[in-house]
């Protein structure tokens, strides 16, 4: 069940993945930038909570 | 009670299955939503009940949005070991924090730029569409494969007790309190946004970015001054134009207003969770198919004053546009349109996203 998993979630990501290599590479780097940031963001506010 | 107590894979696994639910809510809505707007040979769509996108499109935001202090309190909760050395270790390990790293920037990226396109307000500076549904298969991806490596985990915690055997005779919040305090979270959430898309908690959803505010009781996005069509909505010259191959009828609001009149009692749902029951009046849009010879089996072109872009022209498919319940609205709530509702006329259909039901519409055509 374990290996089923992780090769669905595998090919369901890089479904996606293949869908954001759509996008130009200056749309790449933001969508990166975007989610890098909200995720220092949240981690930084659970850090605090911590 | 120490804090660090607090934590452990008994509340993190528990935390984690709710937020499974969510965020699957949050991802089978969203596709449906995404197939109403980009549909398939294989999707079928219905045109009953017609609340039926009003309910998938309030659940994905209403999931999305619950989904925010799942996800902070499942952070919090593995936090300390976010940062356990080897940072990377093995080919096993590196693949396990790989994944672990997509997987929460991935979620956060879903939420946040989810949270802000509620509220219309685009500070990334990216088409949000086709970014957050290509981010959703990475977003959904990573979560299949992190319950598949963290399978044997789960089943354990969540045969565990969620308080330690001493904790009784502690003093302070224990896990089960951080388990009901999520909770609260997730329900104070819900309430106080929810209202923009269940009408009888609009009086409390405080933080509700659109909550049936808006000219005629009906909540607007795009005016017809951010459209650019003042003028030509307003002209003496307008006219609706209905073609079918060779076949055009240029209809004035006379025309249209003196055809038998329909009212429907319909919502108007927009993909920003937002949604408002209206009764609207006009042409039945099958009467203005039959009136160019068309098949009421052909699928519908809507075309808007707008100067073109994204949503300036959409395709109606066939089931909705021979639907009785469709309509080229002329009147909104018993009073002419109001010009940031569609002026002269606009499509209504049953169970359609509101960025689909083009509004200042010139041009119909049978394709």
């Amino acid at each position: 069940v374990r290996v089923v998993l992780i090769i669905l979630g595998t090919a369901i990501g890089g479904y996606g993945a293949v869908l954001l290599w759509d996008n130009s590479f200056e749309v790449i780097v933001r969508i990166a930038v975007w989610a890098v940031a909200a995720r220092c963001c949240t981690t930084s506010c659970s850090r605090h909570c911590a | 009670v120490k804090p660090s107590s607090l934590r452990g894979t008994a509340v993190t696994a528990r935390i984690g299955l709710a937020l499974g639910v969510a965020v699957a809510a949050c991802f089978l809505t969203g596709l449906i939503s995404h197939f109403i707007q980009h549909p398939q040979p294989w999707f079928f769509w219905p045109t009953r009940p017609v609340w039926l996108y009003r309910v998938t499109q309030g659940l994905h935001v209403i999931s999305g949005i619950a989904a925010i202090p799942l996800l902070v309190v499942k952070l919090w909760s593995v936090w300390p070991k976010l940062f356990q050395r080897p940072i990377l270790g093995g080919p096993v390990r590196a693949l396990e924090r790989l994944s672990i790293l997509v997987l929460v920037a991935s979620m956060l990226f879903q939420l946040s730029t989810g949270l802000l396109n509620t509220a219309q307000w685009y500070a990334f500076e990216f088409f949000f569409t086709t970014s957050h549904y290509a981010m959703a298969w990475v977003a959904a991806g990573a979560v299949v494969v992190h319950v598949g490596v963290k399978l044997p985990v789960i089943r354990r915690a969540l045969g565990e007790p969620l308080d330690e055997p001493a904790a009784g005779a502690s003093v302070g919040p224990t896990r089960r309190s951080v388990l009901v305090g999520t909770g609260l979270a997730v329900a104070l959430a819900t309430v106080v946004t929810a209202g923009q898309t269940i009408p009888w908690l609009r009086r409390v959803s405080v933080l509700a970015p659109r909550s049936g505010e808006g000219p005629q009781g009906v909540p607007v996005n795009r005016s017809a001054v951010a459209a650019g069509v003042l003028r030509s909505a307003r002209s003496p010259q307008y006219r609706l134009a209905v073609t079918h191959g060779s076949t055009t009828r240029a209809f004035t609001i006379a025309d249209l207003a003196a055809m038998p009149q329909a009212t429907r009692q319909l919502p108007i749902s927009c993909v920003e969770g937002w949604s408002a029951n209206a009764e609207w009046t006009g042409v039945v849009l099958a009467d203005l198919v039959a009136a160019v010879g068309a098949s009421p089996d052909s699928d519908v072109r809507m075309i808007s004053l707008e100067p073109p872009g994204p949503y300036s022209r959409t395709v109606l498919p066939a089931r909705h546009a021979r639907d009785s319940q469709t309509l080229i609205a002329l009147r909104l709530n018993g009073e002419v349109l109001d010009l940031d509702h569609g002026y002269p006329c606009r499509l209504i259909a049953p169970t359609r996203p509101g960025v689909l039901q083009t509004k200042w519409l010139s041009r119909i055509e049978v394709v």
